[in-house]
C-alpha cells in the first residue's frame, strides 16, 4: 500500500521533472537571449574562441600526428617543413591562449558583470513586485523565489555548457572523419558507448533514488548541527540532557548513511564498472587490436595510420561520453530555467494600473474583507469591515492568531483580499499607485528588520542627503528614545548597523533596534501610522513614554496599533476586538466595558492584579 | 567604505601550507583509513598511468620493428586484462568505501565540535566575532578538511604520475625528459605566483562579494519582504548593488590583467612549449633515426597525459592555500579554553542562595583593528581574564564595558516565592544567568548553602535548577522528549509524571487533541504526522520542563510573554499552585508587575542595581520606585475600569 503510494508519487515527480525536448532547448535559448541582450559581444567572441580552440586542438592532436608520420614516411629526412608546421601550430596555439586569457580575465569582466547585474536587476524588480504571499507559501518560495538568487550563475552555466558541447561535437566530427578516411570500420568501435547508453540511464536513476532517500538523513544531520551552534538553543543544550540524545541521534545518522551507501553503492559501482570497461577495453583496446590486425595481418593499414588510430581512438570515444553528460546538463538547466521563466512571467496580483492616481490619505474604508492564506483550510480573516478617518486612533486587540496582523497586511495592500474591498476616499485601492498607497501607512512590523545601512538610512528608509534629513533623523531618534544609544555610536547617525559586511558595524539589542525602527514613524509624515505590537520588546515605562510621544507627535495623523496589552487600548478613539478572524466587538473603551462582553472580560482579567494591588495599598494607607 | 588597515597581517605561502599539514594530521587522527585509502588510490593511479605509457611504448616499438600480429596484440591484451582487474577495486572504492569513510570523517569532526560547542562558555555566543568563527567552524570545517586531503592526494597522484612518466621518457629520449621536467617546474613556479595574486585579490574582493550577496539577500529573503515593500529601501539596495558591481568590475579587471599575463603568457608558454618542443625533438630524432616510430608515438601520448596532469596539478595547488584562513578558525575554536571551570564538590539539597557584592559586565569585543582570527580569540580570552592587551593599555578605551549588575546582595531561602522585577535592561535576565552559572560574576561571589558555587560540579549544579527562559526553544523531538529534555523511555510512572507536568503547565487541553499523545513529534519536518505548536503552546511545553523533575529551585524568566492575557492568567495560577504543593523555591522574573504581586518577596532592579526589596504590600507602602512603576502600569487599567463605572 505504502510502496504503491510512493511509486505514484515518484511517477508524478518524474513527470514533473520531464520537460519536452523542445521546451528544454527553448529554455536554454531563452537564457542565451538574456545574455545576448545584456552584452551583445560576449557570446560571439566566446563562441569564436571555442571554435578556434577546437580547431587548434584537432590540428595539434591526431591530425598533426598523421601529417608527421605521413610526411616522414614519404620524404624521410627531407621533410624539414615539418619543423615549420609544428612551429606555426605552436605560435597559433599560444597566441590563442594569450587572447583567451586576456579576454576572460580583462575584456569580458565588464560584460560578465553587466550580465550579472542585468539578471539580478530583473530578479529584484520581480521580487519587489510579487505580492507578499509568494514569500509565505513555502513551496512557491523555495522553488521560485529563493532559487532565483543563483540565476546569474545559471546563465553562465548554460553558456559554458553550450560551449563544451560545441567543442566536443567539433572534435568528435573531425576525429571521426579522420578515422573514417583511414578505415570506416573503426567508427563501429566508437559507437559502443551508444549501445550501452541504457546502463547510464539506469545509473542515473539509481543516483536519483539514492538522493531522494538521503534527503531525510541530510536534513536530520543539519538539524542536529543547528541545535549545537545556534544561540537560540545554547541554554537548553547546557541545562538539559538533550545534547546526549542528539549526539546519539547523530551516531545513528551516520549509520543510516553507511547503510544507504551499502544499499546503492554496490549496484552503482557495478554499473560504472561495466560502463568504464566498455569504454576503456571494448572500444579503445578493441579498436587498437583491430588496427594492429589490419596493419600486420591484412596489410590494409599503413604503419603511420595505425599509429594515428592507436593514439586517437580513445579520444573519440571520450568525446562521445562527454557529449552524453553535456546533454544531461542541458536538460538540467532547462528545468531550472523553466522555474525562472515561470517566476519572471508570474503576473503579480497587486500592481498599479497605468492610469493609477497618487494616494494622499483620506477616509479608509474596509468593506466585508476576507482573506485566506494559500493552502490554508479556513479564512484567516472573514467579513471584516472598518472605517478609519484621518487623525483617528484605532486599537486592534485580540488573542494571538486572531487575524490582527493579517488585517494590517491587507491594509498595506501586501495581500489582495480574497473577498471584499478596501478603498480610500471612495476609490478602490486598486485605483491608486501602489507605492503611494503604501507610503500613506508608515508601519512598524512586529518582526521588523534593520538593514546594513547607516542609522539615518534605517530611519528614513531612503538616502540621507540634506542637513534637514539629518535633523529630522536626530529628532525622530530622540522621540523614540533611541538617541542616547545612537549618540554613543562611533559615527552617530552615520554608523552602519549590522555586521553583514562591515565587521565594525554596530549590532543592536532587541529593545534598541525596536526604538530605532520606531523612529521611522516619527521621521515620516504619512497620513497614517501602523504599529504592530510596537512595545513587545520594551518594558512598561518605555512603552508608556513611546506611546505618549506617539500620541503627541501624531495628533493630526491617524494611528492604528495592535497590542495585546489592553491598557494601551484605553487611549484609543475606537477599539476593535478580533477573535478567530472576525471583529467580535468594536467601539470606544467605555462602550465596550459597558457592553460587558469579551473585551470587558479580558480587561478585567488583566486589570485585576493591578487594581487589587492598588486597593491593598489604599487600604493600608 | 571598507577601511583597510595598513598593517594587515601577511600570510606567507609556507604558513598557509602549514595549516594544510595540520588539518591532514587531524584527519589522520580521526579516521586514518581515509588517508590510507586516498594514498593507495593515488599510488595505484600513478602506476596505471605509467603502465599505460610503458605498454604503448613497447607496443609501438613492436609495431615499428615489423613484428607479427601476436607480438603487438599481446600488449593490448595485457592492458585489457590489467584494466579489467584494476577497475573493480577502483569503482568499489569510489562508490562505497570512500563515501562511507568520507561520512565517517565528517561525523567524527562534527562530533568533536559538538562536544566542544556545548561545553563552551555561553559568553562566547554574545561575542559576534567569536560566534561567527564558531558558526563557520560548524558549517565548513568538514568540507575544508576533506578538500585539503583530497587535493593533497591529487597533487601527490599527479606528481607520482608525472615523475613515473618522466622516467619512462628519459629512457626514450633524454632531451624530452629534461624538457618535460623543466616545463613542469616552470608551470609550478607560475602557480605559486598565481596563488599569491589570488590571495591578494580575494582579500580585496571579499568585502565586495559579501556586499553583493547581502543586497541580493534583502530581495529574496522573506524576512525583509515586508520592509522592502515600504519606503524606498528597495531602490536604495538596488542602487547600492549597482555601485558595488562597478567597484567589483574595476577591481577584477585590475587583477585580471596580471592573471592574463601570468597564465595566458607564461603558463601557456610553458605548457604549449613542452608539448610542441617534445614533438619537435621527436621529429628530429625520427629523421636522424635516433628513435623509432614507437618511441615517437609513446612520447606524444605521454605528453598528452602529462599536460593533463599539469593542469590538474595547477588547479589543486591553486586551491590549497584558499583553506588556510578557514582551517585557522577551526583550530582556534577547538583550542579555545573555557573560563568557566567546573568544581568537584557534590551539590547538597537546596537551602539558600546568596549573592555577595556581585557585579557583572559583558565583555565587549569591539575590534578596532582588523585582527587575524586566532588573535581575536586570544584577545577575547585575555579580556575574559581581565587582562588588557598592550594596545588597550596605551589608548584609553572608548567604550567602557557597561556594568550590567552593580554590587548586588541578596539571599533566597528554601520555599520562598521570589519575584525579580524591573525595567528592560535592568539586569534581571543576567542575574538569572549568573545564578545558573552560565557566566561567572566579574566581582563578588554567589554562595549555594553558604559555599561558593564555583566549588561545585558544574553539570550537577545546573541540574539542581529548573529554568524556563524568555527565549526558550523546543526541539524537533517528541513531546515527551521535549519535556524531559533528553531521551525518553515509556513506563507507567514516567508517563504519569510527564502528563502531570504538562497539565500543570496548562497544556492538558491541547494534549488531548494530539494524535500520538506524548509521542507526537513537535515538528512536521521530522515526522509527517508531527504538529507545529503555536508560540503560546510551545511556551507551555517549555514550562512543563520545570515540573517534570522535583527541582528544588525553579527559575522562570518572563514565562508568560507569548501568552495572551487569558492564558497568562490561568498559567500563573497553575504555576503557583503546583509550586505551593511541593514547597519548592520559585524565582519569577517579569516586567509586568501584576504577575509578581503574590510573591513572598519582590526585588526591584533598576540600571543594574537592586533598589527595593520587600513584599508587595510593604513596597507599596514604601511609596518608592516600585509603587511608582506599579501605579504607572495600573493607571491605564484603573482608568479603564473607572470609564466603565462612570459610563
Amino acid at each position: 500500500m505504502k510502496s504503491k503510494e510512493k511509486k505514484n508519487k515518484k511517477e508524478e515527480k518524474s513527470k514533473e521533472e520531464k520537460l519536452k525536448i523542445r521546451r528544454v532547448i527553448d529554455n536554454n535559448l531563452y537564457m542565451l537571449r538574456i545574455l545576448h541582450t545584456s552584452a551583445p559581444w560576449y557570446i560571439p567572441v566566446d563562441f569564436v574562441l571555442t571554435l578556434a580552440f577546437s580547431v587548434a586542438e584537432f590540428f595539434s592532436g591526431a591530425f598533426m600526428l598523421k601529417v608527421i608520420v605521413d610526411g616522414l614516411e614519404e620524404q624521410g629526412a627531407e621533410a624539414y617543413w615539418l619543423f615549420i608546421f609544428v612551429g606555426i601550430l605552436f605560435l597559433v596555439h599560444w597566441g590563442l591562449n594569450i587572447f583567451q586569457n586576456y579576454f576572460f580575465n580583462v575584456l569580458s569582466i565588464p560584460m560578465t558583470q553587466r550580465i550579472n547585474m542585468r539578471i539580478k536587476q530583473q530578479m529584484f524588480a520581480k521580487m519587489r513586485a510579487v505580492e507578499l504571499s509568494c514569500y509565505e507559501d513555502p513551496a512557491f518560495y523555495e522553488k521560485y523565489v529563493k532559487a532565483m538568487a543563483e540565476s546569474s550563475n545559471r546563465a553562465f552555466g548554460v553558456l559554458y555548457n553550450l560551449e563544451g558541447l560545441t567543442n566536443q561535437l567539433f572534435a568528435l566530427v573531425a576525429n571521426a572523419i579522420l578515422l573514417c578516411t583511414i578505415d570506416p570500420i573503426l567508427i563501429l568501435f566508437a559507437l559502443i558507448p551508444f549501445f550501452i547508453g541504457f546502463l547510464g540511464k539506469k545509473r542515473n536513476k539509481l543516483g536519483f533514488d539514492e538522493n531522494n532517500e538521503r534527503s531525510k538523513i541530510v536534513w536530520q544531520g543539519d538539524y542536529i548541527k543547528r541545535c549545537f551552534y545556534l544561540t537560540d538553543f545554547s541554554k537548553e543544550m547546557r541545562l538539559t540532557d538533550m545534547k546526549d540524545k542528539l549526539l546519539e541521534d547523530f551516531s545513528q545518522n551516520h549509520k543510516d548513511f553507511a547503510k544507504l551507501k551499502k544499499k546503492y553503492g554496490f549496484r552503482v559501482a557495478i554499473l560504472e564498472y561495466v560502463i568504464q570497461i566498455s569504454h576503456e577495453v571494448l572500444t579503445v583496446l578493441g579498436a587498437s587490436l583491430y588496427a594492429v590486425y589490419a596493419a600486420t595481418v591484412k596489410g590494409t593499414l599503413s604503419m603511420g595510420d595505425c599509429v594515428v588510430v592507436l593514439n586517437s581512438v580513445g579520444s573519440v570515444s571520450g568525446y562521445l561520453r562527454n557529449i552524453v553528460n553535456t546533454v544531461t546538463k542541458v536538460h538540467d538547466h532547462g528545468l531550472y530555467i523553466e522555474n525562472l521563466r515561470t517566476f519572471l512571467e508570474y503576473e503579480p496580483k497587486i500592481i498599479s494600473k497605468p492610469d493609477a492616481i497618487q494616494a494622499k490619505g483620506g477616509v479608509v474604508k474596509v468593506e466585508h474583507v476576507s482573506y485566506r492564506y494559500v493552502g490554508a483550510e479556513s479564512d484567516a480573516l472573514s467579513d471584516v469591515s472598518m472605517t478609519i478617518h484621518p487623525g483617528e486612533k484605532i486599537a486592534l486587540v485580540g488573542q494571538n492568531g486572531s487575524g490582527k496582523s493579517t488585517f494590517v497586511k491587507l491594509l498595506l495592500h501586501l495581500y489582495q483580499p480574497t473577498e471584499g474591498s478596501i478603498s480610500m476616499d471612495q476609490r478602490p485601492a486598486d485605483d491608486y499607485e501602489l507605492k503611494s498607497w503604501r507610503a500613506c501607512f508608515e508601519t512598524v512590523f512586529q518582526d521588523y528588520r534593520t538593514f546594513a545601512l547607516s542609522v539615518g538610512e534605517n530611519v528614513l528608509l531612503r538616502p540621507m542627503k540634506t542637513e534637514e534629513d539629518r535633523a529630522r533623523v536626530t529628532e525622530a531618534l530622540r522621540s523614540s528614545g533611541a538617541w542616547p544609544r545612537v549618540e554613543k555610536m562611533p559615527h552617530g547617525i552615520d554608523t552602519v548597523l549590522t555586521r553583514e559586511f562591515d565587521d565594525k558595524g554596530v549590532v543592536l539589542s532587541g529593545g534598541e533596534a525596536q526604538k530605532v525602527v520606531l523612529a521611522r514613524v516619527f521621521a515620516g509624515n504619512s497620513p497614517y501610522i501602523i504599529l504592530d505590537e510596537p512595545s513587545s520588546a520594551l518594558d512598561p515605562v518605555a512603552e508608556y513614554r513611546v506611546f505618549e510621544n506617539i500620541m503627541q507627535s501624531t495628533q493630526n495623523r491617524g494611528l492604528i496599533f495592535i497590542s495585546h496589552r489592553l491598557s494601551s487600548a484605553v487611549l484609543a478613539d475606537r477599539v476593535y476586538l478580533f477573535h478567530e478572524g472576525r471583529i467580535l466587538e468594536s467601539g470606544t473603551h467605555a462602550e465596550l466595558m459597558k457592553q460587558g462582553g469579551k473585551y470587558a472580560e479580558m480587561f478585567h482579567k488583566q486589570a485585576e492584579n493591578y487594581v487589587e494591588g492598588q486597593t491593598q495599598e489604599e487600604v493600608k494607607a | 567604505m571598507t577601511m583597510q588597515s595598513p598593517q594587515r597581517k601577511k600570510r606567507g605561502f609556507l604558513t598557509v601550507l602549514s595549516y594544510d599539514a595540520r588539518i591532514i594530521a587531524k584527519v589522520w587522527i580521526l579516521v586514518p583509513w581515509f588517508i590510507i585509502c586516498l594514498a593507495i588510490n593515488a599510488v595505484v593511479w600513478a602506476f596505471i598511468d605509467s603502465i599505460a605509457v610503458y605498454f604503448r611504448n613497447a607496443m609501438f616499438n613492436a609495431l615499428d620493428a615489423g613484428g607479427a600480429f601476436w607480438d603487438v596484440a599481446r600488449y593490448i591484451l595485457a592492458l585489457a586484462i590489467f584494466y579489467t582487474l584494476v577497475f573493480i577495486p577502483h569503482h568499489l572504492y569510489h562508490q562505497v568505501i570512500n563515501p562511507i569513510l568520507d561520512n565517517k570523517l565528517r561525523h567524527k569532526i562534527h562530533e568533536e565540535l559538538y562536544i566542544k560547542a556545548q561545553s563552551m562558555d555561553i559568553a562566547c555566543y554574545d561575542d559576534p566575532d567569536f560566534y561567527n568563527q564558531f558558526v563557520w567552524a560548524m558549517n565548513e570545517s568538514d568540507n575544508r578538511a576533506i578538500a585539503v586531503v583530497g587535493q593533497v592526494s591529487a597533487v601527490l597522484h599527479r606528481l607520482a604520475a608525472t615523475s613515473a612518466i618522466t622516467v619512462i621518457l628519459l629512457n626514450i629520449n633524454v632531451f624530452v625528459g629534461i624538457l618535460m621536467f623543466c616545463g613542469v617546474l616552470a608551470t609550478m613556479v607560475v602557480d605559486v605566483f598565481g596563488n599569491r595574486l589570488w590571495v591578494k585579490q580575494s582579500e580585496e574582493c571579499n568585502p565586495l562579494w559579501r556586499k553583493g550577496d547581502y543586497y541580493t539577500r534583502t530581495f529574496y529573503l522573506s524576512d525583509y519582504a515586508k520592509e522592502m515593500r515600504s519606503g524606498d529601501v528597495a531602490d536604495m539596495m538596488a542602487e547600492h548593488f549597482e555601485e558595488n558591481v562597478e567597484i567589483l568590475t574595476e577591481t577584477e579587471m585590475r587583477y585580471g590583467k596580471k592573471f592574463a599575463f601570468l597564465y595566458g603568457v607564461l603558463w601557456q608558454l610553458f605548457r604549449r612549449g613542452t608539448y610542441y618542443g617534445t614533438v619537435l625533438i621527436m621529429v628530429y630524432e625520427l629523421m636522424t633515426g635516433g628513435v623509432q616510430l614507437g618511441g615517437f608515438a609513446a612520447a606524444v601520448s605521454a605528453v598528452w597525459m602529462l599536460q593533463y596532469s599539469m593542469s590538474v596539478l595547477g588547479d589543486n595547488l591553486m586551491e590549497l592555500p584558499k583553506h588556510a584562513l578557514y582551517i585557522e578558525k577551526y583550530f582556534a575554536f577547538l583550542e579555545h579554553k573555557n573560563t568557566l571551570v567546573s568544581g568537584e564538590a557534590e551539590v547538597p539539597p537546596f537551602e539558600s542562595l546568596t549573592l555577595e557584592n556581585v557585579s557583572f559586565s559583558y565583555v565587549p569585543m569591539s575590534t578596532e583593528e582588523e585582527m587575524s582570527l586566532s588573535e581575536a580569540v586570544k584577545a577575547f580570552e585575555r579580556k575574559q581574564k581581565g587582562e588588557k592587551t598592550e594596545k588597550e593599555k596605551d589608548t584609553p578605551q572608548k567604550d567602557e564595558p557597561v556594568q550590567v549588575l552593580k554590587n548586588i546582595n541578596m539571599t533566597i531561602h528554601r520555599g520562598e516565592k521570589t519575584a525579580i522585577v524591573g525595567y528592560n535592561g535592568a539586569g534581571k535576565t543576567t542575574l538569572i544567568k549568573l545564578m545558573m552559572r552560565l557566566y561567572d560574576p566579574t566581582e563578588g561571589r554567589i554562595l549555594y548553602n553558604g559555599r561558593d558555587i564555583r566549588e561545585f560540579c558544574l553539570s550537577e549544579y545546573r541540574e539542581k535548577i529548573g529554568a524556563v527562559f524568555q527565549d526558550y526553544r523546543l526541539f524537533c523531538a517528541t513531546l515527551a522528549e521535549n519535556v524531559v529534555g533528553g531521551c525518553y523511555t515509556h513506563s507507567e510512572a514516567a508517563d504519569a509524571n510527564v502528563l502531570e507536568a504538562l497539565k500543570n503547565a496548562t497544556f492538558g487541553e491541547r494534549l488531548d487533541t494530539l494524535p500520538k499523545g506524548l509521542d507526537t513529534a513537535l515538528s512536521k519536518d521530522l515526522d509527517k504526522e508531527g504538529v507545529n505548536l503555536s508560540g503560546g503552546e510551545a511556551q507551555k511545553v517549555a514550562i512543563a520542563r520545570v515540573f517534570v523533575r522535583p527541582y528544588e529551585l525553579i527559575i522562570m524568566d518572563e514565562p508568560s510573554s507569548a501568552l495572551d492575557p487569558m492564558a497568562e492568567y490561568q498559567l500563573n495560577h497553575s504555576i503557583l499552585h503546583a509550586a505551593d504543593d511541593e514547597e519548592r523555591t520559585v524565582i519569577f522574573i517579569s516586567h509586568r508587575l501584576s504577575t509578581t504581586r503574590f510573591a513572598d518577596k519582590i526585588y526591584l532592579f533598576a540600571d543594574g542595581e537592586l533598589c527595593e526589596t520587600g513584599s508587595h504590600v510593604a513596597l507599596m507602602a514604601q511609596n518608592g520606585k516600585y509603587a511608582e512603576m506599579f501605579n504607572m502600569q495600573a493607571e491605564k487599567y484603573r482608568k479603564g475600569e473607572e470609564n466603565q463605572t462612570s459610563a
